[in-house]
């Protein structure tokens, strides 16, 4: 791919341009209209995107399982949430989304986060049910209608999100990346789980964590030692919010207004 | 795979959900729909957070999701409820219904081209009837 790009000038670190561009293709033919283009050449740009970022992200030979675990959930949140933007059917749509939220809970665990995946998965079940709910009182059972049919200004929607990511990933390489403390170990045990500040309050750990199935147990400490005032003001917020959807749902009388 | 080649997978991974989610916030305009984009950008920037936390090798960035969760939360409690009250206004959950609370001096966006008709109903198929009806044993007490 690198010769082919060489060809039309662009340089190495430009490698990502390609899929940009089909991809940008694709999500443009795949929007709902109400006259369509052929779902084929979408899908077909779609595909050859999808081939060519992978190239583009798994650039060594060797293929290892962590590799092959993140490649298999990426590839089911990034395909779920593009037919989910392009699914005209929102019933399809929400679905999609669960899918979405299942892949990223896969790569949450692959990053060492189990709580985070049981966490995201159960408040999003939760919130997904809700909007399933609503989605089948609410929509259209029938027939065409404007809000599902239709997208306002498909291609300024779709250049402008696609060129928010070309500069995210222009602005990424590798090798601007901060030379972090990660070490060679995927997984860092030995610093996994220790907050800076907790040594300062003597609440340092007597052993090594076990990671990842103690993780649990670390993100409660760090939570309720060092951001005990967050999670106050974490659960104030869900109170007014719960209050404010209350009453802005509330019916009021003519009178009381 | 070094921690850095890793790190930048997830990033990269990060910015498709974000990118993906603006799209659909754009363009779409089913209010539902719209609602599950931005939740799908929270969702890029929490795997961001999480790949920093897991690089870094502390705890902050799941820390700092968790948050995120919880704001996700109350997020679409006051989204689903405000949904309600504009589907139980104007019947529909077409965003562009609510067009006349635009800018000054916008000019309002029209749809150009109508829509194809809804395909017509298939109804069920006559058949013929056929054959000999049976005739049916009569009870002895109504004959």
């Amino acid at each position: 791919m690198s010769l082919l790009l060489g060809s039309f000038g662009i340089g190495a670190g430009w490698s990502w341009i390609i899929p940009l561009v089909l991809a940008f293709a694709a999500v443009y033919t795949l929007l709902p209209r109400p006259r369509p283009y052929p779902p084929v050449l979408g899908g077909l740009a779609a595909g050859c995107a999808l081939l060519s970022g992978g190239a583009f992200l798994i650039r060594t030979g060797a293929v290892d399982k962590e590799m092959f675990l993140f490649a298999a959930f990426s590839g089911i949140s990034v395909i779920a949430a593009a037919n989910m933007i392009t699914q005209k059917n929102p019933v399809h749509a929400a679905l999609s989304f669960v899918l979405v939220v299942l892949g990223t809970c896969g790569l949450f665990l692959l990053q060492g986060a189990p709580f985070l995946m049981a966490a995201t998965m159960i408040v999003y079940a939760g919130a997904i049910i809700v909007t399933f709910a609503f989605v089948i009182m609410m929509a259209k059972q029938h027939g065409r209608s404007d809000a599902d049919d239709r997208s306002r200004e498909p291609f300024l929607s779709s250049a402008a999100g696609f060129f928010l990511l070309g500069a995210i990933l222009y602005a990424i390489p590798e090798t601007s990346l901060p030379a972090g403390t990660g070490a060679p170990d995927p997984l860092p045990a030995h610093r996994w789980g220790v907050s800076p500040y907790s040594q300062i309050r003597g609440a340092t750990l007597d052993r090594a964590p076990d990671l990842p199935a103690e993780n649990a147990a670390y993100l409660g400490r760090a939570l309720f030692t060092d951001y005990l005032v967050s999670v106050e003001l974490g659960g104030t917020l869900l109170l007014v919010a719960t209050i404010g959807s209350i009453l802005i749902t509330a019916r009021r009388r003519e009178a009381n207004r | 795979m070094t921690p850095l080649n890793l790190l930048h997978n997830y990033l990269v991974v990060g910015a498709i959900l974000f990118a993906l989610g603006m799209v659909g916030f754009l363009a779409r305009r089913n209010m539902i729909l719209m609602f599950l984009c931005s939740e799908m950008m929270l969702q890029g920037v929490a795997l961001n957070l999480v790949a920093f936390s897991r690089y870094h090798g502390n705890l902050q960035g799941q820390v700092f999701t968790l948050f995120i969760i919880a704001v996700a939360a109350c997020e679409a409690g006051l989204a689903l409820a405000l949904v309600f009250m504009l589907y139980r206004t104007r019947k529909s959950l077409d965003v562009s219904l609510w067009q006349d609370i635009r800018e000054v001096g916008e000019p309002p966006i029209a749809d150009g081209e109508p829509l194809p008709a809804p395909p017509e109903p298939q109804g069920f198929p006559h058949l013929i009837p056929s054959g000999r009806e049976p005739s049916k044993p009569q009870e002895a007490g109504h004959a």
